[in-house]
C-alpha cells in the first residue's frame, strides 16, 4: 500500500499498483524504494485526488502508455476524440473541477487521464465561434485593438469558403 | 452598472485629464488627436483589467502547455477560433508549433494562400503535414502556382504532402529532408521532375501516385522509397510507362507495392524484385501476369493481392496460389465481388478481388468453382477450405483431388438453395478418394435455412455434401465428423 498527502493534508492510502497509475508516483517510489514514507502531493486537493484515484482504481491493470510511443501513433491520438463510456461519465463534473483534474493528470503524469480531459474540453469547444467560447467559459474578449484588427482578418482568411 | 459614485469619479477623472492634456492647445486637430489618444489609452487599460479579470476562468489558470494539449485535439479550422478567444488563449495556441503543423486546405478556401502564409510561419521548424485537395467540381482550380510557391519556402520543414486534383508541382524540386510522404493524385498526367527533391536523398519513405509518371532516370530521394502506391496513366500515354520498367533500380528498398490501373500496354517493370519487398497488390482488368511474376520470382513475396475482373483469373491464380505452401484456403462472397484468400502457417498469404456482375448469377457460381480448380489444383499443401455452398454444389461434379484437407467449411446462406437442388457427391463412390485425409465438415448456416431444406439439420448436411446416407454413405470406409454450425445470417 502506498500513502498519499494531499495539499490540504488528507492522507489516502492506495494499492501500489493503482497509485502506480500515475509515473510520478511510480517514479517517486522507485527512487524511494521499500519505505513506509507518505508521498506529499502538494499541488493536488483531496476532493481532486479522490476523482484522480477513481479513475486509477477503474483503469487499474490497463497497459500503461510507452513513453516512446512513435510520432505516428501520437498523430493518429490525436485525430480521435474518442471517450469510453465510463470516462465520459467519469468525466461529467463542473469546469472548474474539469481543469482541476487536467492539471492534476499533467501534474502526476497520467496520460489516458489528462487525454480524458483534454477531449472533453476539445469536444466542447468544437464548430463554436470565439463568442460562443468565451460563454462557455466564462472569458471576455481582452483583445487590443491592433489584435482585434489582425483577428477579425484572420477570421475571415478561416471562415470564408 | 454603474453608481452614481463610480459615474462621478469617470466623469471627474476622464475631464480632468482631457483638459490638463488640451489646456495649451489651440488647433482643433491637436485636441482631435488628444482626444484619440485618451480613449485609447482608456481602452487599453480596460483591455488590461479584463485580461486580468479573466485569469478567474479555470481555462485562463491552465498552464499554456495544459491548454495547447487540449487544443490539439481540435480540427485545423477550430484552432484559429480557438486563437480569436482571448489574448491568454492566442498566446498558449501561438506558442506551441505543432499546433498549426496539421495544415488541411482545399480549393474551397478561398483564401487559402493567405491562410498557408499565416499558418507556415507559426510551425517554426516543426514537421508540417500539409493537405490541399483541389474539388473537381469546384470551377476555379485555386491559385495553384502560389500555393506551390509558398510551399517552396517551407520545404525543409514538410513532412508529408498530401495533394489531389489540379497540382503544381513546382515544389517537388526543392530540397526537402524532412520529407517522408507523398501522396499525390493529378487530374492530368504528370509526371515527376528528374530533379525531385533537389536530387538529394532524405526520409522519403511513402509515395502515393495518381497518374503520375516516375521520374526517366535513377533519383536518388527514390533510393530511400518503402512503400509506392501507383494509379498508372492510360498505356497510350507515351510517358506513362516511363520510371516503370526500371522500377525496382530506381526504388531498390521498395517493401510495399500496389500498382493500380495496370493495363495492357504499360511495360512490367524488370525483375527481380527487391529482397525488401513483402506486400504486392496488383490491380488490373485483363494482363496476364504470369511471365511478370515468373520473372519477378513472386514465390518469395510474403503477401500477394490481385484485383481486377473475372478475365484476370485464368492466366493468374496458378501462379500467384501455387506459391508460399499455403494450407487455408478461403472462399467468399459480397455483393459484387468474389474473393480468395489464402494463407500458409509461416503467414505467406495470396488473396484475390474479383469484381463481378452480380453473385446471384448461375454462371458465377461455376466460375467461382472454376477458379477454386484452379487453385486447388496447385494447392496440395491445402488442409482447411471454407466456402459458399453454391460454389461446393459446382466443385463436386469434377474430378478434383484434395488429398491434405482436413477440414471443411461450407457456408450456406439463405438464400441457397431451395429444395431439390441438392448437388452430386464428388463422386459417390470414389468421395474418400477424393478427400482422402477429410476429418472435419463444418456446416455453416441459419437454423431456418436448415429448416428449409427439409431435413433434420444433422443429416440434410451430409446429403448436401455427398457423404450423407442418402447418398451411399454406408459405403464409405471412413466418416468424417460433421459439425453444423448455426449463424446469424445477414
Amino acid at each position: 500500500m502506498v500513502n498519499l498527502v494531499t495539499s490540504d493534508n488528507e492522507t489516502f492510502t492506495v494499492d501500489k499498483d493503482v497509485a502506480e497509475r500515475s509515473v510520478l508516483i511510480k517514479n517517486m517510489l522507485e527512487d524511494v524504494g521499500e519505505s513506509d514514507q507518505p508521498i506529499p502531493l502538494p499541488n493536488v486537493s483531496s476532493p481532486v485526488l479522490k476523482k484522480v484515484l477513481e479513475y486509477c482504481e477503474h483503469h487499474r491493470g490497463e497497459p500503461l502508455p510507452a513513453a516512446d510511443a512513435d510520432s505516428n501513433q501520437d498523430e493518429t491520438r490525436k485525430r480521435s476524440t474518442d471517450i469510453s463510456e465510463w470516462d465520459q461519465k467519469f468525466i461529467t463534473v463542473d469546469q472548474e473541477m474539469l481543469f482541476e483534474i487536467i492539471l492534476a493528470a499533467n501534474y502526476l503524469d497520467i496520460k489516458p487521464l489528462l487525454d480524458v480531459g483534454c477531449k472533453t474540453v476539445a469536444n466542447m469547444i468544437k464548430g463554436k465561434t470565439p463568442e460562443e467560447i468565451r460563454k462557455l467559459f466564462n472569458i471576455v474578449n481582452d483583445f487590443t485593438p491592433e489584435e482585434e484588427a489582425q483577428i477579425k482578418k484572420e477570421n475571415e482568411w478561416a471562415e470564408d469558403r | 452598472m454603474l453608481t452614481p459614485a463610480h459615474n462621478r469619479a469617470l466623469e471627474s477623472c476622464l475631464a480632468d485629464i482631457f483638459r490638463d492634456v488640451t489646456g495649451d492647445m489651440d488647433h482643433a486637430a491637436h485636441v482631435q488627436k488628444a482626444f484619440l489618444t485618451v480613449m485609447d489609452k482608456s481602452l487599453r487599460i480596460l483591455c488590461a483589467e479584463m485580461f486580468q479579470w479573466n485569469a478567474s476562468s479555470p481555462s485562463h489558470r491552465a498552464p499554456p502547455e495544459v491548454l495547447a494539449a487540449c487544443l490539439q485535439f481540435l480540427p485545423f479550422r477550430d484552432r484559429f477560433r480557438v486563437s480569436h478567444v482571448s489574448r491568454r488563449w492566442r498566446s498558449a495556441a501561438l506558442a506551441f508549433p505543432a499546433l498549426w503543423a496539421d495544415i488541411r486546405l482545399s480549393a474551397a478556401d478561398k483564401h487559402a494562400v493567405e491562410l498557408m502564409r499565416l499558418v507556415l510561419p507559426r510551425t517554426g521548424v516543426y514537421p508540417v503535414e500539409f493537405t490541399y485537395t483541389s474539388s473537381y467540381t469546384h470551377t476555379a482550380a485555386g491559385p495553384l502556382d502560389t500555393i506551390s510557391n509558398v510551399l517552396c519556402e517551407h520545404m525543409h520543414h514538410i513532412r508529408s504532402i498530401d495533394w489531389c486534383g489540379s497540382i503544381d508541382y513546382a515544389c517537388f524540386s526543392r530540397p526537402a529532408p524532412m520529407l517522408e510522404a507523398i501522396r499525390c493524385s493529378s487530374t492530368v498526367i504528370a509526371r515527376l521532375p528528374d530533379d525531385l527533391l533537389g536530387g538529394s536523398a532524405g526520409r522519403l519513405h511513402a509515395l502515393s501516385l495518381g497518374y503520375f509518371a516516375l521520374p526517366s532516370a535513377a533519383c536518388p530521394p527514390l533510393r530511400t522509397v518503402t512503400h509506392l502506391d501507383c494509379t498508372l496513366p492510360g498505356p497510350w500515354n507515351v510517358s506513362s510507362s516511363q520510371g516503370l520498367d526500371h522500377l525496382f533500380t530506381i526504388c531498390p528498398k521498395l517493401q510495399s507495392l500496389t500498382l493500380r490501373k495496370f493495363r495492357q500496354g504499360h511495360v512490367f517493370p524488370t525483375g527481380p524484385v527487391p529482397p525488401s519487398l513483402e506486400d504486392l497488390v496488383i490491380e488490373t482488368t485483363e494482363r496476364n501476369l504470369v511471365i511478370a511474376l515468373d520473372e519477378w520470382s513472386c514465390d518469395t513475396i510474403r503477401h500477394i493481392s490481385l484485383r481486377g475482373l473475372s478475365g484476370l483469373t485464368q492466366f493468374n491464380f496458378a501462379t500467384i496460389f501455387r506459391s508460399g505452401h499455403l494450407t487455408v484456403l478461403d472462399v467468399s462472397t459480397t455483393i459484387n465481388s468474389v474473393l480468395f484468400h489464402a494463407r500458409s502457417e509461416s503467414g505467406y498469404t495470396r488473396s484475390a478481388a474479383i469484381t463481378v456482375g452480380s453473385v446471384w448469377s448461375p454462371e458465377l457460381h461455376t466460375f467461382v468453382a472454376s477458379c477454386v480448380e484452379g487453385v486447388a489444383s496447385c494447392l496440395e499443401s491445402l488442409t482447411a477450405l471454407s466456402l459458399p455452398y453454391t460454389t461446393w454444389h459446382n466443385l463436386v461434379s469434377r474430378i478434383l483431388v484434395f488429398p491434405s484437407l482436413v477440414e471443411l467449411t461450407i457456408r450456406i446462406a439463405d438464400w441457397q438453395p431451395g429444395p431439390g437442388v441438392w448437388p452430386r457427391a464428388f463422386d459417390e463412390s470414389s468421395s474418400a478418394a477424393q478427400t482422402p485425409a477429410l476429418r472435419d465438415i463444418i456446416v455453416s448456416a441459419s437454423r431456418a435455412t436448415l429448416s428449409h431444406m427439409g431435413a433434420p439439420v444433422a443429416i440434410e448436411p451430409c446429403r448436401i455434401l455427398g457423404y450423407g446416407p442418402q447418398c451411399g454413405f454406408e459405403n464409405h470406409s471412413r466418416c468424417p465428423n460433421i459439425t453444423v454450425t448455426l449463424i446469424q445470417e445477414e
